[in-house]
């Protein structure tokens, strides 16, 4: 499986996936999602699902489903808008609780075996030097974290330069 | 001097978060309680927004108080400050910006993008950025709450509350104070933080190995 999370609008959503293929599994995080509230519940509570009960609960089995994980967000101060960030905070569930040593730094162990790749796809018209520097990062970040298995991160001052790559 | 503190926590009043601003409250107000007003907001309590904005323009500094999630801020916070930039900019504000971002993981270090982030949303809205404090093993500090922060484990967190609290009253700049616990190896944090999920999870009436709980993945999904 291919999962996709986005912040675009409904409309350019239709247009940029109109044609994809069953492989792809598309999340909008423009709906009135529900934030993460910290209450490790998809820890310690119901081990591997998150406790808000709303259709995003599972974003971190729809992780380990996944091959491919791409996301396409706004880049807003050198960071994931808060759209796309929300789904993300309702992921952590992908991993355990439990801590080791990786790279040099504490993280958390993983529950699945299994990787994927990250693409991370920024869009704006203005980001600066500092920002683009800071997402890059970022996504280095999570991939270290998500344990991908190889990672890349894309700047496009327009999603619509996307058209046609999700088929 | 004026100053807003700006509990940006999802756990709200009951944050890490709030302990440390309350931990910098003390230190700030020790020796010239006379000098300092501070004003505190909790993002996800009800709060007048014209009160806020009010605030915010008569303050000299604002400290940003927030856990780092999935290695940046958590979606609430973004969604706030870009708020926050919008009415910044026709708003006049000159105050300088502080943070305090604290984290899970054992090194102070792993905050260093939340607070990269916090200083690119001072650029967006022309404030100047003062000082950061990245706090480490979070979860663990916030729990020693009973113990002075001149010992054991603590040490470190007092310090660097002490330094920062002084940067702010001085309202100049500094180098961003990364904290781990004093007298506190990493692998006995790892160890006990372990053990910490274990019992918590007992508590729910769940064992150590349902935690390792997963979904099954069908092969054609993958």
């Amino acid at each position: 499986m291919k999962l996709i999370i986005h912040d675009l609008p409904e409309d350019m959503a239709k247009t940029l996936f109109s044609h994809h293929s069953s492989d792809y599994k598309i999340i909008s995080g423009c709906a009135d999602i529900t934030p993460c509230t910290g209450c490790f519940g998809c820890w310690v509570k119901s081990p591997a699902k998150c406790c808000i009960p709303d259709k995003y609960h599972n974003m971190g089995k729809f992780l380990a489903s996944s091959e491919e994980f791409i996301i396409i967000s706004r880049c807003i101060y050198g960071c994931y808008s808060p759209e796309v960030k929300v789904l993300l905070d309702r992921s952590i569930s992908y991993l355990l609780p439990f801590f080791k040593v990786r790279n040099g730094m504490v993280h958390h162990k993983l529950r699945y075996k299994t990787s994927f790749s990250l693409t991370a796809y920024f869009y704006g018209e203005d980001l600066t030097s500092t920002e683009i520097s800071t997402a890059k990062q970022l996504v280095q970040a999570n991939a270290c974290n998500l344990n991908v298995s190889n990672c890349e991160t894309i700047f496009l001052k327009n999603p619509l330069e996307l058209g046609g790559k999700f088929r | 001097m004026n100053i807003v503190f700006i509990n940006a926590s999802p756990k709200g009043k009951n944050s890490n978060s709030c302990y440390f601003l309350e931990l910098l409250q003390n230190s700030l107000t020790k020796d010239t309680p006379n000098d300092i007003i501070i004003k505190q907001y909790t993002i996800t309590s009800p709060y007048s927004e014209a009160d806020f904005y009010t605030d915010i323009a008569n303050s000299q500094a604002i400290v940003f108080a927030f856990p780092l999630y999935v290695d940046s801020l958590p979606s609430n916070v973004l969604s706030f400050l870009r708020k926050m930039e919008e009415v910044l900019t026709s708003s006049p504000c000159s105050a300088t910006v502080y943070g305090i971002v604290n984290c899970g993981f054992y090194e102070g270090k792993q905050n260093e993008l939340g607070i990269e982030i916090l200083k690119n949303w001072c650029s967006r809205v022309s404030l100047p950025f003062g000082q950061a404090i990245g706090i480490g093993s979070g979860e663990m500090l916030g729990s020693l709450r009973t113990m002075p922060l001149e010992e054991g484990p603590n040490k470190n967190l007092g310090i660097a509350i002490q330094k920062f609290s002084h940067t702010i009253f001085q309202q100049t700049a500094g180098e961003t104070i990364y904290v781990i616990p004093s007298y506190f190896p990493r692998f006995f944090f790892i160890k006990a933080a372990n053990h910490f999920w274990v019992k918590r999870a007992q508590k729910n009436n769940l064992k150590k190995r349902d935690l390792y709980r997963k979904f099954a993945i069908p092969k054609n999904e993958k």
